[in-house]
């Protein structure tokens, strides 16, 4: 199981090294949407921390959709989807957590917050949330163009809804959202906000898992017998 | 046909693959019917038939990516499978590739290299799957499905790309793994190649009515 699950991690980092131009894309995606607000919107630490979904909710989309038939073949040679998620999760949360700290740590040098911690810990619960979105957007639906419009729209609804709204509240980075807010306001407090990422992460996991194991794990008939 | 595989009658080995009364339909279309098979150690069975005819979907039942409507599938062996689309990861190398399939196992992993040398796979430590020839990708393809020595093989098209030199080593390959008591199922749409199989299934397009086999 760790051999494995370690084979699995070993291949997608090295997947997502040599992806290195539209990796950097990703990471500059946020520092952009952030770029253009920040000399006008009093939101922009908020709308670039938030945006960075699109890094690590895209790059997990990209490293599931294109590899649906090969790991069809890894639940025949004896991989279990959980593992092949799992080994994904591992990567892109470490390679989350390096774009997080990069897009914080600019946005806290153009914006100068009364709380720069909360800018931190805002983009990196972003980055945990977003990373089982782009597994569970990539496992349940059948293209890459699918999955991508439905990251836009949930990010994109989450960004301009009123954090107030039922709607905000009920979408995976509210409580990123919330802590990004705070970094220029009244301190929010951190440790419900994690717990509530968590609890989403992992429900978020659990739908990547179930609908990995449908698309891309082995399947036998009703009369099947194995022997080997 | 009885829903329980034969057992070993005579001098001749219990089948490694036993399939009975296959039906499969998608969307009310019926692609299989009343399928049954047969792979004993020691023989290869082609199955024929033309486009539609339901090749792919029998060999994806009987690795198990599939599930049948009716009918039974009894593997007695591990068993490898080579799709038609070679389905790897473009962006890592075939040693790579050996490494994940070989899931962490050192001496799998050599098994592969070996495997691959004797296919003729170029084994440059940076070269990617997607820099190489739709040949070579097929042979890597090829290799993975071998790798752990599966008694079953389950091969649809794998020679798809390859030239006449790796075409005929491949059945080279098939007279060795078959000396070596091992099952091989392979589709096939050259009729040249029915001589070289101790069985022929040949399936009909339902679409176009009559029965299947």
């Amino acid at each position: 199981m760790t051999a494995r699950l370690a084979a699995v991690a070993a291949a997608h980092a090295h997947i997502l090294a040599r992806r290195r131009t539209a990796v950097a894309l990703l990471a500059l995606l946020p520092l952009a949407i952030y770029g253009a607000l920040y000399r006008h919107s009093p939101h922009a630490v908020t709308v670039g921390g938030v945006a960075s979904a699109f890094s690590a909710g895209g790059a997990a989309i990209f490293s599931m959709l294109p590899a649906r038939a090969a790991d069809q073949r890894l639940a025949l040679a004896g991989y279990r989807p959980a593992v092949l998620i799992t080994g994904r999760l591992i990567v892109l949360e470490a390679a989350s957590i390096v774009i997080s700290l990069i897009t914080a740590s600019v946005m806290i040098a153009g914006t100068g917050p009364a709380h720069p911690a909360d800018v931190f810990a805002g983009v990196i619960l972003t980055g945990i949330a977003a990373v089982p979105l782009g597994l569970a957007l990539g496992a349940l639906l059948p293209r890459e163009l699918e999955a991508v419009l439905v990251l836009i729209g949930i990010v994109g609804i989450q960004i301009t809804a009123d954090p107030g709204t039922v709607i905000s509240a009920l979408l995976p980075f509210h409580a990123a959202s919330q802590l990004l807010d705070a970094a220029d306001g009244a301190p929010a407090t951190f440790w419900p906000r994690l717990a509530l990422t968590v609890a989403y992460s992992a429900a978020l996991l659990a739908i990547a898992w179930a609908a990995w194991r449908h698309r891309a794990g082995t399947r036998r008939s009703p009369g099947t017998i194995t022997a080997g | 046909m009885g829903n329980q595989p034969s057992p070993a009658t005579g001098g001749q080995p219990a089948p490694l693959l036993t399939v009975t009364g296959l039906a499969k339909s998608y969307r009310r279309r019926p692609v299989l019917r009343d399928v049954g098979l047969q792979a004993h150690p020691g023989q290869i069975v082609a199955v024929t038939g033309e486009n539609g005819a339901g090749k792919t979907t029998l060999l994806r039942i009987c690795a198990g990516l599939e599930t049948a409507d009716t009918g039974t599938v009894h593997r007695r062996a591990a068993a490898g499978y080579c799709p038609q689309e070679p389905a790897l990861f473009d962006l890592l190398t075939p040693a790579e590739h050996l490494a994940l399939f070989a899931g962490g196992r050192a001496e799998a992993a050599t098994e592969g290299r070996e495997l691959l040398a004797s296919l003729g796979v170029p084994l440059r430590a940076r070269t990617l799957v997607r820099d190489l020839s739709g040949g070579a990708r097929q042979k890597l393809s090829l290799a993975l499905a071998l790798l752990g020595q599966p008694g079953l093989l389950l091969l649809d098209e794998p020679y798809q790309g390859f030239d006449k030199g790796s075409y005929l080593d491949f059945w080279h390959h098939a007279g060795a793994w078959r000396r070596q008591g091992r099952a091989v199922v392979v589709v096939t749409h050259l009729l040249t190649e029915l001589d070289r199989a101790d069985q022929v299934l040949e399936l009909r397009n339902l679409a176009q009515g009559g029965p299947q086999e």
